[in-house]
């Protein structure tokens, strides 16, 4: 993956796919809050997301795509299952970080799921322990690309 | 009120164009993995914290999804059969291609 | 010396034939006693001598002697040492006398610890679960050695157990776990009359991810991947504090340049987080150019960090013994010109937003807490210093290389939003001098020295003060120098029962703005 086209692509694929914006809710289902703290940093001027179309809202009911971090713990394994019911079709879920991907480092505990796969359908990956923001807007481009094929199904 | 005008025309616009430098040289990055005779692979299996490199049967498998890039597997390796890289690109669609295996006697 | 001596002579004498037996090692005095007589001698030692409470630990010692055993640490400043009581509670009738009547700081220890291990305090003011959420099929205690393990814990209906508000004009507003923005989860459940808050109940522990039992039976090395997911803004103080733990109890002195370095990354991690939480809480009040502004210097500073280390938030630079990574003349070259332009570049920032009339109004006398309030709840870090509660412990107990660099101890003392930004902005301009003086004074030398085998069952304190406040990490090691039980008590762990005190009385639109100025962690809290 090439860093110059990272921008230009995600400003043209968000048009193409989305006509102009795309909406991510965040969920935190029991991150460190490293991953949360990248995806706030998306927002800052430096890398300015929102030039893109893409912004942060407060209501799944309003959103395109959730960003989940975090292993599912036992006290929010709920609270990821009526977010993800309550956000409208179509749909995309990443799955962002090692626990989110796998459990990372801490696997399966008494509190601690190891992964949001049985919960929710994932579209895509992004490893890293967290992953760095470049590798985000990655994530968000491939998502992209799969929800195109979605829609052209009619789910 | 214009201290505030005067240092947002000072910083002006920090907003990255194109994006976004490659990451330093220091950066762990994403972990490969390659087929070496006499690597001590139980070692290297050892020392991951995770459990995203593990033996199965004869077949040494690495799962992306759980690394975290400490690195710690190229330390005690004590061939070329694990490198770190700075690539920090690893999205991928569907979860099998967060897989990779090698085999355990194979010489590259 | 001999002060110190006097006191502890003291303390033994008025315990009397109550003591059972007492025990010295490195800077703590263990000292077993009845379980019946614990609530009189805490008291006396909260109230006759000075000390605050520094953690509390209960650990399941069944395999060692039969019984459970709950320790209370506590540190008299004065003279640098610490006081643990140590009871012994048998497995047939588990339970002790409670201190959180009394003393309100025991609340959340108390009710953890029966939660997890099972024993109940008699005479809690509000026993209802801390850690979890809801109905479990049957009781079962995790951190107990006997636990075996079924995968996640599953819960029935969700208990709900807030105050009730009656009244005809009051409303109740339930808000979280998951909340507008991009942030941690937490359940918040104010009673507010119109837009008046009158009461806050918090309920935390949703990212328990059980950490403390996932780090029993691992080897000391693969502990620290673990300890710096604890959190990942303070994640360079809880592996500084773990690798003190283990370096206290294995008797290790570490090289004088790994300590100097150790220091410097635990400065470069407070740099950024108070940086960015200036930034946050102009967001609170929709100061955009505030919190452009202090995003910005954060992104900067997480860039140097990366090129230092190759971590944006400084994982994996601690190693138990020293560091893992060297510093070369270009680096520090390159720290120093980048701390001359955050110097200018913040002093503006900070110039800006006091003088900024709206921005001073919307802080002043807001989220007020008073010194008595935060000093019976044992509130530590920012939040206590800004309403005049004077401790830090980069001064009282000095670790690393804080006994050899001059640095001030930044107290205010209205206790508002104001006061605590304030406290921040203070502390950045401390923090570039302390990383000053160590760039020039950095000795040559080691970067890591060898940890011998530790004595099994021997009990070890590591302490830091991170961004937010004072960490402490208790370690018992067993015979084959794996974890047996580690207790880590963080800084938002002790500042979590403050937020709720500190927002009765302000309106709802500025819950945000108090929230954003004590910036805890809520993963620090719940591990």
């Amino acid at each position: 993956m090439n860093e110059e086209e990272l921008g230009t692509d995600l400003k043209k694929r968000i048009k193409e796919v989305l006509s102009g914006s795309l909406h991510i809710r965040h969920v935190d289902t029991g991150s460190c809050n490293g991953c949360d703290f990248e995806m706030s940093t998306l927002s800052n001027p430096i890398y300015d997301i929102s030039r893109f179309g893409v912004s942060f809202v407060p209501s799944p009911r309003q959103a395109d795509m959730l960003m989940v971090t975090g292993g599912v713990t036992s006290n929010l394994e709920k609270a990821l299952r009526i977010t993800y019911e309550a956000t409208p079709k179509p749909k995309m879920v990443l799955a962002i970080g090692a626990c989110a991907c796998g459990g990372g480092v801490f696997g399966e505990t008494y509190a601690n799921a190891g992964g949001i796969d049985p919960f929710v359908p994932v579209y895509v990956y992004v490893p890293g322990c967290p992953p760095r923001p470049q590798a985000l807007i990655q994530g968000i481009l491939l998502a992209l690309d799969q929800y195109e094929e979605v829609l052209k199904r009619g789910e | 009120m214009f201290d505030m005008l005067r240092k947002i025309w000072q910083v002006g616009t920090v907003t990255e164009k194109q994006p976004f430098e490659p990451a330093p040289k220091k950066y762990r990055g994403k972990i490969e993995l390659t087929a070496q005779k006499n690597t001590n692979w139980e070692e290297c299996i050892a020392a991951c914290p995770t459990g995203a490199l593990c033996m199965n049967v004869n077949k040494i498998r690495l799962f992306y999804g759980n690394c975290i890039q400490c690195g710690n597997c190229v330390k005690i390796c004590n061939t070329d059969a694990l490198t770190q890289t700075t690539d920090c690109y690893q999205a991928v669609n569907a979860k099998k291609d967060l897989f990779i295996s090698v085999d355990k006697d194979e010489e590259k | 010396m001999d002060s110190k001596r006097r006191m502890i002579k003291k303390i033994v004498q008025q315990l009397g034939n109550r003591l059972i037996d007492a025990k010295e090692q490195a800077n703590e005095t263990v000292l077993h006693i009845d379980k019946k007589d614990l609530p009189e001698i805490c008291q006396y030692l909260y109230q006759e001598q000075g000390a605050r409470l520094f953690t509390m630990v209960g650990n399941d010692e069944r395999q060692i002697n039969t019984m459970f055993a709950l320790y209370y640490v506590f540190v008299v400043d004065e003279i640098r040492h610490f006081m643990t009581i140590k009871i012994f509670v048998e497995e047939n009738d588990p339970t002790f006398p409670s201190l959180a009547a009394h003393m309100p700081a025991f609340n959340w220890y108390e009710r953890e610890v029966n939660d997890l291990l099972g024993l109940r305090a008699i005479g809690h003011p509000n026993r209802i679960p801390l850690i979890f959420h809801g109905d479990q099929m049957e009781a079962v205690y995790p951190l107990r050695k006997d636990y075996i393990e079924t995968g996640m814990l599953h819960f029935e209906n969700e208990a709900l157990h807030f105050v009730e508000y009656t009244g005809a004009d009051v409303t109740e507003i339930p808000v979280g776990p998951i909340h507008a923005g991009i942030i941690e989860p937490g359940h918040f459940r104010f009673g507010a009359v119109g837009d008046t808050v009158l009461h806050l109940d918090a309920r935390l522990f949703y990212t328990h991810r059980g950490i403390e039992k996932e780090l029993e039976g691992k080897t000391l090395e693969q502990a620290m991947f673990l300890i710096e997911r604890i959190c990942c803004v303070c994640n360079v103080s809880h592996a500084v504090a773990f690798a003190q733990a283990v370096e206290t109890a294995a008797n290790v002195t570490i090289p004088r340049r790994a300590a100097y370095i150790r220091t410097l990354y635990m400065e470069l991690e407070r740099l950024y987080n108070h940086v960015g939480d200036v930034g946050n809480i102009c967001a609170g009040y929709g100061f955009a150019v505030g919190n452009s502004q202090g995003a910005r210097m954060r992104e900067l500073l997480l860039r140097l960090n990366e090129e230092l280390t190759g971590h944006r938030y400084l994982r994996g630079v601690i190693a138990l013994g020293g560091v893992r990574q060297d510093i070369r003349k270009d680096e520090i070259d390159r720290i120093t010109n980048h701390l001359n332009e955050l110097d200018t570049d913040f002093q503006d920032l900070a110039d800006i937003l006091l003088n900024h009339e709206i921005a001073v109004d919307r802080m002043e006398t807001t989220g007020r807490l008073s010194l008595k309030q935060v000093t019976e709840l044992e509130a530590v870090g920012v939040a206590a210093r800004a309403s005049g509660r004077d401790i830090d412990c980069r001064r009282d107990l000095p670790y690393a290389a804080y006994d050899q660099l001059n640095f001030a101890v930044i107290v205010q003392e209205e206790g508002d939003v104001l006061a605590r930004i304030k406290v921040r902005i203070l502390e950045v301009f401390n923090s570039i001098l302390l990383i000053r003086q160590i760039l020039q004074d950095l000795p040559e030398g080691d970067i890591v020295t060898d940890i011998p085998k530790i004595q099994p069952y021997k009990t070890s304190l590591g302490w830091t003060e991170s961004a937010r406040g004072e960490n402490c990490h208790w370690l018992m090691v067993d015979q084959d120098n794996k974890i047996y039980r580690y207790r880590i008590r963080s800084a938002a762990y002790s500042n979590w029962p403050v937020v709720a005190v500190a927002v009765p009385g302000n309106i709802v639109p500025d819950f945000p703005l108090i929230n954003k100025s004590f910036e805890l962690c809520y993963s620090c809290c719940d591990r």
